[in-house]
């Protein structure tokens, strides 16, 4: 009974918590606590505990309080919706099917590439991780993991979640979690995912549900890298490895169902999921079945929710997404993302932008504002830095570039006037097809950059030739060919430190500058955690933009054309979680 | 006839060595496909471990050597993605494929033939001029965007089939009728002066003498004699199809050849791109044979040889 | 053959004249009215094409992103200047200007590949017609294999090897669609090649050189040439099927395949961006694909009487 009872609050904390939050409370008398009591209390201390460290005390404890309430209130709700229908629900009750088109089709479905959304569409609906951030505050959340403490600077200790199976039947615990983790760091995986996260990391079982995560150098952002990290079935990798790229096996809300190649990947809920009777698993399994399917053009993707045979379509256009939210029936959501459109200049040797005022003179000559409002079709914000808001590092102080071709025109002609030929050809360099219209944001960058006196042109280029043309540090690059790409970086991390290693450090593979305050300062905050490390990652970054050592444009907004039929709106992390979305009505 | 096969056998054999040759050449041209496969952002020391793996810093003799005898095995390595061998991935998507094909060549050579008979019924007359216009249409149109426009207009705003995607009736019949366009304007043409020149020979003579109608002449004497050459093109059009094939299924989502060759190309994957040439040169070589052996058929003097 | 036939045409004269003057076919070609309209229709693209920077209401690079994708018959934003006749594409271009530029790149491709292909092509044809045995197996193996191969499946391959480009367009275009001229020449070679006007050279002492250049070529100029027309719009609609896979020209280069490849994800807001060149390749094409079905018709003894005579009426 108390088990049936535990199962009815945790399906309605999700499918009901919004409706019936007008509910009268007072009305109702809270009988009983149905979630264990001495559980919660004591994950959420241990969860202040650490946060401490990373010196986030007050809006942790907010959000502590705030959950309490939360907790409270549905308990009440409960109670009111057990009263009112006399026969218990189960709370796993899916139904119908869920289909969302996505642009790129996965070649494999290995656990690991879940870290990515467009590399496994649905994968984080099977696995899961140890902890998952909250996107709104950065904070972290628990998950496969229960609570966690810091060891010490490259040792993180987790506390994993008893009971948990992996739907092959085989229980998740601390080794086989380890077997899991440590594959997917390791080469075997590509080292795609160690690349990413910017080092390797090691999983080590303490006691059956306790589990280390090391790093060999000092990493602060080790408890944050785990929510990329997600954990299949080490039983897989240890007895079937060759299933590992087709099967996808997790502890997750759904299960695979069939990958039918070139068409569709398809999930089916799963009745065993531990977050159906726990409010920490946010969410809950309403669809029977997901669809993932793949269609490569962007009209297509959109016309499928306008025909009504897609609920999400991944990606549309900012023009689509003014249809759809006219079309009856279909809506958008349009949500900001971590990719950053930056413009990085040839900054050494006989470059003409090795001269500052150069520089200054092409980022004042670009209009980012009507850029975003014409060609990105108001879907992005005009950037100031190389990483977004939510990002550690991000300097509040620093204001967009102004547009000034005034300015701009000054600056170069007192470059002239020091002997400096600024009619020499820039190329600027673009691959192609990577960023939304970046056909036409390119030649519009041309004709600003020309109208204050540059002499600019615009390459496209094949994803070869750019990797040969860009993925070079300054010290390989040759010295006077004044190139000017323009690309897109994602900073998935949340972390400044990992878009200044790659694109702004004396060795960085794709750094073409070498900036010694703004190096000395990112080396200083390496080690350091909290603010600290924060105040000097806003200084360098500071110094970074003041040179004009790299240019920004725009902070990028993905949109998602959705059916009305669906309740689903995108959060922050651009993740289209299954445990997420339920019908509408 | 035995020995018409065995040569016909050891033609292909050549033709898709040389092919195979090819395919290993450009292969080896393009660019380095490492870095697209483990992204833009890896370590140098990463790249040639990668590269170690895919046996990509062999001496090119080694290369070549591996590559012929593992098609010769039916073997086309494994994907440089995947890591999973390449021929399954490729057999896998061509019912899809062929699926698509059957029904584009059972919509294209009914109506098309009617249509060139139709119009070589009354030649110069109006019926005529207006399929002769609907049939240079339909070699003059840019595919892709008739299927986008079909998917728009049909799909979207009247609602009468499925936007995209792979299944019966309600799905296949845009993505056929978008590759179809191209196969019925020619097919037309070459029916209609096919039976043109039938209608000139001694026997339709014969048949008007008898008292038939025009319309029992054209669809009863001169169509069938006209069967041969229209079938002669069969061939030809394999191709067409194979072409729209690699356009429409990106568009339309369908899982088939074309579309994982595309994806295959733009990935640099070149084992699964050479393991697709090797399928569609299988594909069409065995489609000529068969259609040899139907001509052989259907063509008395030679049968009867 | 009879070299000195009446230039009158159009008596029942046993033989047919065997010399009409060019005036006479254009005449003939203008008396079909489809015919005629397509032949205005191409003489308008190709002098557009020849005269762009006259022709050209606009620069068809200056963008004016305040007026960005209008529609199609939009006032100048300027008193006085030339309306946009055909709307304004993402950068706020005038897309009736970048039309007619964009014919310069996608005529040029097409025809240039449709040269290259036809002088190849028709060499490879004339040789192995020519001299038979293992030259014309060899050959003719290759065309037959690549008449059944996915042209485009071809020039992918091709071009994922030589890397984007213009020029490399070109080229692919042309080694791809040899085979068909070579398919062609073989064929009238070998029929021309027992007739008594080249035994009569052999016999004269011609070199190999001076019978195909002189007395063979020739008399294959009009068939070649119809099929070069067709081949034209085959080649400028490959051209947007390459543009289309992203492995064709690349932007800021401007061929009609790459306005509507650009155009396609605006179909359902601004439907002009890929409908309007989508149009003009269909023209074209239909028309050069109508000229040479007419061409043939007239250059054909057995149909070309109807066509003279209603010229001549």
């Amino acid at each position: 009974m108390r088990n049936r009872k535990g199962l009815i609050t945790i399906s309605l904390l999700v499918t009901l918590g919004v409706m019936l939050a007008s509910c009268q409370p007072q009305v109702v008398e809270v009988e009983k606590v149905v979630i264990s009591e001495k559980e919660v209390p004591v994950e959420i201390e241990k969860i202040v505990e650490v946060e401490k460290i990373v010196k986030e005390v007050e809006v942790k404890e907010v959000e502590v309080e705030v959950e309490k309430i939360v907790e409270v209130e549905v308990e009440k709700i409960v109670e009111v919706e057990v009263e009112v229908e006399a026969e218990p629900v189960t709370s796993y009750a899916p139904s119908g099917e869920v289909v969302i088109a996505v642009g790129i089709e996965p070649i494999s479905l290995g656990a690991w590439r879940g870290f990515s959304e467009t590399g496994c569409p649905g994968c984080r609906s099977v696995t899961e991780q140890l902890v998952l951030r909250n996107y709104d505050n950065g904070s972290m959340m628990p998950s496969l993991a229960t609570s966690w403490e810091r060891i010490d600077d490259s040792r993180v200790r987790f506390y994993l979640r008893e009971g948990v199976n992996f739907t092959d039947g085989s229980p998740f615990n601390a080794e086989m979690a380890a077997v899991s983790i440590n594959h997917s760091m390791s080469a075997e995986s590509g080292g795609t995912l160690a690349d990413y996260l910017g080092g390797e990391m090691s999983a080590e079982a303490v006691d059956e549900y306790t589990l280390d995560i090391f790093t060999a150098d000092p990493d602060p952002m080790i408890l944050q890298k785990m929510d990329w990290v997600s954990i299949g079935s080490g039983q897989q990798l240890l007895e079937r490895l060759d299933t590992y790229d087709t099967e996808i096996i997790g502890t997750g809300p759904y299960m695979l169902d069939e990958w039918k190649a070139g068409e569709s990947i398809s999930f089916v809920g799963n009745p065993d999921w531990w977050g159906n009777s726990s409010p920490e698993g946010l969410g809950a399994v309403s669809f029977e079945k997901a669809t993932y399917r793949f269609l490569a053009e962007d009209t297509v993707r959109a016309a499928t929710v306008k025909a009504g045979e897609a609920h999400i379509a991944q990606y549309v256009t900012p023009d689509d997404c003014k249809d759809l939210e006219s079309n009856s029936g279909t809506h958008c959501d349009l949500e900001a993302s971590v990719e950053t459109m930056f413009i990085r200049p040839d900054t050494h040797g006989a470059s003409l932008f090795s001269d500052v005022r150069l520089r200054r003179a092409l980022m004042h000559s670009i209009d980012r504002q009507l850029i975003v409002d014409t060609i990105l079709g108001g879907a992005a914000t005009v950037a100031s830095q190389i990483c977004n808001p939510s990002c550690a590092g991000h300097n509040p102080d620093l204001a967009p570039v102004v547009y000034d071709p005034d300015y701009a025109k000054f600056l170069i002609a007192e470059a002239q006037a020091d002997g400096i030929d600024t009619s020499a050809e820039i190329r600027l360099v673009a691959r192609i097809a990577v960023i939304p219209q970046i056909a036409e944001v390119m030649p519009a960058i041309q004709e600003m950059v020309n109208a204050v006196g540059f002499n600019a042109v615009v390459e496209f280029m094949d994803p070869d030739a750019f990797g040969k043309a860009l993925v070079l540090n300054w010290k390989d690059t040759p010295e006077d060919r004044n190139l000017v790409g323009v690309h897109l970086h994602g900073n998935e991390i949340l972390d400044w430190a990992t878009s200044y290693r790659f694109y702004m450090s004396c060795d960085g593979i794709l750094s073409v500058m070498c900036d010694e305050e703004a190096e000395r300062l990112w080396e200083e905050a390496l080690p350091l955690t909290g603010e600290a490390r924060v105040k000097k990652m806003q200084a360098s970054n500071l110094r970074v933009v003041d040179q004009a050592l790299i240019g920004h444009v725009a902070h990028m907004d993905l949109a998602y054309g959705i059916s009305d039929d669906l309740d689903w709106k995108v959060n922050l992390d651009h993740r289209i979680l299954l445990r997420t979305m339920k019908p509408a009505r | 006839m035995t020995i018409f096969i065995i040569r016909r056998i050891l033609q292909a054999a050549v033709v898709t060595l040389i092919t195979l040759s090819v395919v290993f050449v450009v292969g080896r041209v393009v660019g380095d496909p490492v870095r697209i496969v483990i992204g833009i952002e890896a370590e140098e020391t990463r790249v040639q471990e990668v590269r170690d793996q895919l046996g990509l810093n062999d001496p090119l003799t080694v290369q070549y050597w591996r590559f012929m005898t593992g098609a010769l095995r039916g073997e086309m390595g494994t994907s440089f993605w995947t890591r999973t061998p390449t021929m399954p991935m490729v057999l896998e998507r061509l019912p899809a494929t062929i699926y698509l094909g059957v029904v584009t060549a059972l919509l294209a050579f009914p109506l098309a033939i009617l249509l060139g008979a139709t119009a070589a019924l009354k030649p110069h007359s109006w019926a005529d001029r207006l399929i002769n216009v609907t049939a240079l249409g339909g070699v003059s149109i840019v595919e892709f965007w008739l299927a986008l426009m079909l998917i728009l207009v049909v799909a979207v705003q009247l609602g009468w089939f499925k936007t995209s995607g792979y299944g019966g009736v309600e799905y296949v019949v845009l993505p056929a009728l978008t590759l179809a366009y191209k196969p019925i304007g020619r097919i037309s043409q070459m029916a209609r002066s096919a039976i043109i020149d039938e209608l000139r020979k001694p026997y339709i003579k014969a048949a008007r003498a008898k008292g038939l109608s025009e319309k029992q002449v054209v669809f009863t004497h001169a169509l069938k004699n006209a069967a041969i050459p229209i079938i002669t093109t069969t061939g030809d059009e394999v191709a067409t199809i194979l072409n729209g094939a690699m356009v429409v299924e990106t568009v339309f989502g369908w899982p088939g050849v074309g579309l994982l060759t595309i994806n295959a190309l733009s990935r640099r994957d070149l084992p699964l791109v050479e393991a697709t040439v090797f399928v569609v040169t299988g594909m069409i070589i065995m489609t000529n044979m068969l259609l040899d052996v139907a001509y052989t058929y259907l063509n008395p003097r030679i049968r009867f040889q | 053959m009879n070299n000195t036939g009446s230039q009158d045409f159009g008596e029942s004269v046993e033989g047919r004249p065997s010399k009409i003057s060019w005036l006479r076919y254009l005449r003939g070609l203008f008396s079909d009215t489809t015919t005629a309209f397509a032949i205005i229709f191409l003489m308008l693209i190709f002098i557009s094409t020849v005269a762009a920077e006259v022709v050209a209401p606009y620069d068809p690079i200056k963008t004016n992103l305040r007026m960005r994708n209008m529609p199609p018959l939009t006032p100048a934003v300027e008193d006085g200047s030339f309306p946009h006749v055909l709307g304004t594409d993402p950068l706020g271009r005038d897309i009736l200007s970048r039309l007619i530029y964009g014919a310069r790149v996608s005529l040029l491709v097409g025809l240039s590949s449709a040269l290259v292909s036809g002088t190849l092509g028709t060499i490879l044809g004339l040789l192995a017609g020519y001299y038979r045995g293992i030259v014309d197996d060899l050959i003719m193996r290759l065309v037959d294999f690549q008449m059944g191969f996915p042209f485009l499946l071809l020039a992918l391959l091709v071009l994922l090897a030589l890397g984007p480009g213009f020029w490399s367009v070109i080229f692919v275009l042309a080694i791809v669609r040899w085979m068909v001229y070579a398919r062609q020449a073989r064929g009238m070679t070998l029929a021309y090649r027992e007739t008594p006007f080249i035994d009569a050279a052999r016999v004269l002492g011609c070199s190999d050189a001076r019978i195909i250049f002189r007395h063979l070529l020739p008399n294959m100029a009009s068939p070649l040439l119809i099929l070069g027309t067709l081949e034209v719009a085959g080649l400028i609609l490959g051209e947007a099927a390459l543009s289309f896979l992203g492995f064709g020209l690349q932007p800021p280069s401007a061929s009609w395949g790459l306005m509507i490849s650009g155009g396609r994800q605006y179909l359902s807001s601004a439907w002009w961006l890929a409908t309007i060149p989508g149009f003009a390749i269909f023209f074209t094409a239909l028309s050069l694909n109508m000229l040479a079905s007419s061409l043939r018709s007239i250059t054909d003894p057995l149909h070309r009487e109807r066509w003279l005579m209603k010229g001549s009426d």
